[in-house]
């Protein structure tokens, strides 16, 4: 009897952690977008974050998503020549990157390059007194150190996923025309005729909550990160664990919004 | 230590501050009478850094009262404290320098977000001339921190702190990790920097000789409470106990070490 009852406390226990995470956690977010509503603001800090997220991810997400578009169109030729339906190699593609793979590989890619940053970089400002120096400076260091980080991500994935979505397409084009000949015209034109707005739409969204949670993760983790070098080690590790979980487990709740009949 | 019928700058009763099981301040009684200086001695862990976080309100005291000219801090609401929070300077153990800012934006960091200087120009020539005073060259200015030495990065710490010429100047352990001549040249500029803005000082120290070229006057914190006070000039023959144990380093006494296993 004992023993389940102590079972029965330990998985109480973790719930309890987790709804206590998640509190602080939302708490944390609402806390640094409320600064975004609230003077001063730090464009120069912004711009460095928008920069560091947009801009110098995108090697690694353009990397990702030509790569992935090639695969899918090889993938779905092999798969499709079983029924006949070849032709529809160009729907597949275009909707699978704008749709899913554009937005949740960006975002996983990011989550990795940024994320990781993000919480290294504020832990070893909060172990190092850096962020108790900003509150002495009268520098609120939710204003200066996670607004701009969570405006500039929430911004920059939707500008970097539109980017990944015309080289995961050009990657399909790329693989269906030179090594399956395919008609370039055909190809393009049944992309084009396929793809609807909303389904773009839906990506480009679905990267800004990616970019928001990318930034949440590893400010969160960063920012109250204790214990010297082996705190800063596991803060990071943390951020990009749970933003990697958070982007799939939003990844199904906004699929189930826009596209669930 | 207030003077007589006046108003001390810095007034605490009662302190209390406890992280769990574990009490840090167990009623803690300190005045700090105006244009003084005060050193506070004590051992690792017996919650010195505790005292001023709590002083700068980087924590929240459990219970207690913290006034400063007369008014509790922890009764003002956000905006009364913050003001007068801005008018407190800071140095801190390891210099928490901000690493992604050249020298010179360290140091005048806290005049911009306080809007002391009109422009970046003037703030850049007031941090050359912040700089100057702890004896270091306007081209320091151009370094990032992590090309200074540690000492470099104290005396720089300290031109931070002493930028807006605060009322009141909060020292942690400002010479440990230095050599000590290093140390005795720190000391120097602390206390020419104190004289010279006529500001109140408290500093944390277990270095009795930094302490006595510090402070006029001298406290000891002892499981949480302030054990003794008296002239910084009688600490090693100060009669108490305690005081004379930490002061000549003795094993035997009444402070007994926590080992941990």
């Amino acid at each position: 009897m004992n023993h389940l009852l102590d079972a029965v406390a330990a998985v109480g226990r973790v719930v309890l952690g987790t709804f206590r995470m998640t509190g602080r956690i939302a708490l944390f977010g609402l806390d640094g977008l409320s600064h975004l509503a609230r003077p001063p603001w730090y464009g120069r800090l912004f711009l460095r974050a928008f920069l560091d997220i947009g801009y110098y991810s995108l090697p690694v997400v353009a990397l990702t998503a030509v790569f992935t578009g090639m695969v899918l169109a090889l993938q779905s030729a092999t798969g499709l020549a079983r029924f006949n339906a070849e032709s529809a190699i160009a729907n597949l593609v275009v909707l699978s990157i704008t749709r899913e793979l554009g937005p949740v590989l960006a975002g996983l890619m990011v989550a990795g390059r940024v994320g990781a940053a993000m919480a290294a970089e504020l832990g070893t400002m909060r172990v190092t007194d850096q962020i108790d120096a900003l509150t002495t400076l009268s520098t609120n260091p939710m204003k200066y150190l996670v607004a701009p980080r969570l405006l500039g991500a929430l911004l920059a994935l939707p500008l970097l996923v539109l980017v990944a979505d015309i080289l995961g397409v050009l990657g399909g084009f790329v693989i269906a025309t030179v090594k399956l000949g395919f008609n370039p015209d055909v190809y393009l034109t049944n992309t084009i005729n396929f793809v609807q707005t909303g389904d773009v739409v839906s990506g480009l969204v679905k990267a800004a909550v990616f970019g928001l949670l990318v930034a949440l993760m590893g400010c969160f983790h960063g920012y109250n990160s204790r214990g010297g070098a082996q705190g800063v080690g596991a803060a990071t590790t943390n951020a990009v664990v749970s933003a990697s979980v958070l982007i799939l487990a939003f990844d199904y709740v906004l699929t189930e919004l826009f596209f669930a009949r | 230590m207030s003077k007589p019928g006046g108003i001390p700058k810095i007034r605490i009763r009662g302190l209390h501050k406890a992280f769990g099981e574990k009490v840090v301040l167990d009623g803690i009684d300190l005045d700090v009478a105006s244009g003084t200086s005060t050193v506070v001695i004590g051992g690792s862990g017996t919650g010195k850094s505790v005292l001023l976080k709590c002083v700068l309100g980087l924590l929240e005291p459990d219970a207690g009262s913290i006034e400063i000219d007369g008014e509790d801090v922890l009764r003002m609401d956000r905006r009364q404290a913050e003001s007068v929070r801005a008018r407190i300077g800071m140095l801190f153990q390891n210099g928490a320098l901000f690493d992604s800012l050249p020298v010179w934006e360290n140091v005048a960091f806290g005049l911009l977000a306080q809007h002391a200087v009109p422009n970046k120009r003037e703030a850049r020539g007031r941090a050359e001339q912040e700089l100057a005073l702890v004896g270091l060259a306007p081209t320091v200015g151009e370094l990032w921190p992590a090309e200074l030495s540690g000492g470099m990065q104290k005396r720089v710490a300290l031109a931070r702190a002493m930028a807006s010429r605060p009322d009141i100047l909060f020292l942690d352990e400002p010479t440990t990790g230095l050599d000590p001549i290093m140390g005795a040249v720190i000391d120097g500029l602390i206390v020419d920097c104190v004289k010279r803005l006529g500001s109140t000082a408290v500093a944390i120290t277990h270095d009795i000789a930094s302490a006595r070229r510090i402070g006029d006057r001298a406290a000891m914190i002892h499981k949480g409470r302030i054990v003794w006070e008296g002239p910084a000039t009688s600490l090693t023959d100060s009669g108490n106990e305690v005081v004379d144990q930490f002061t000549h380093g003795r094993r035997e006494g009444p402070i007994q070490m926590e080992l941990r296993r």
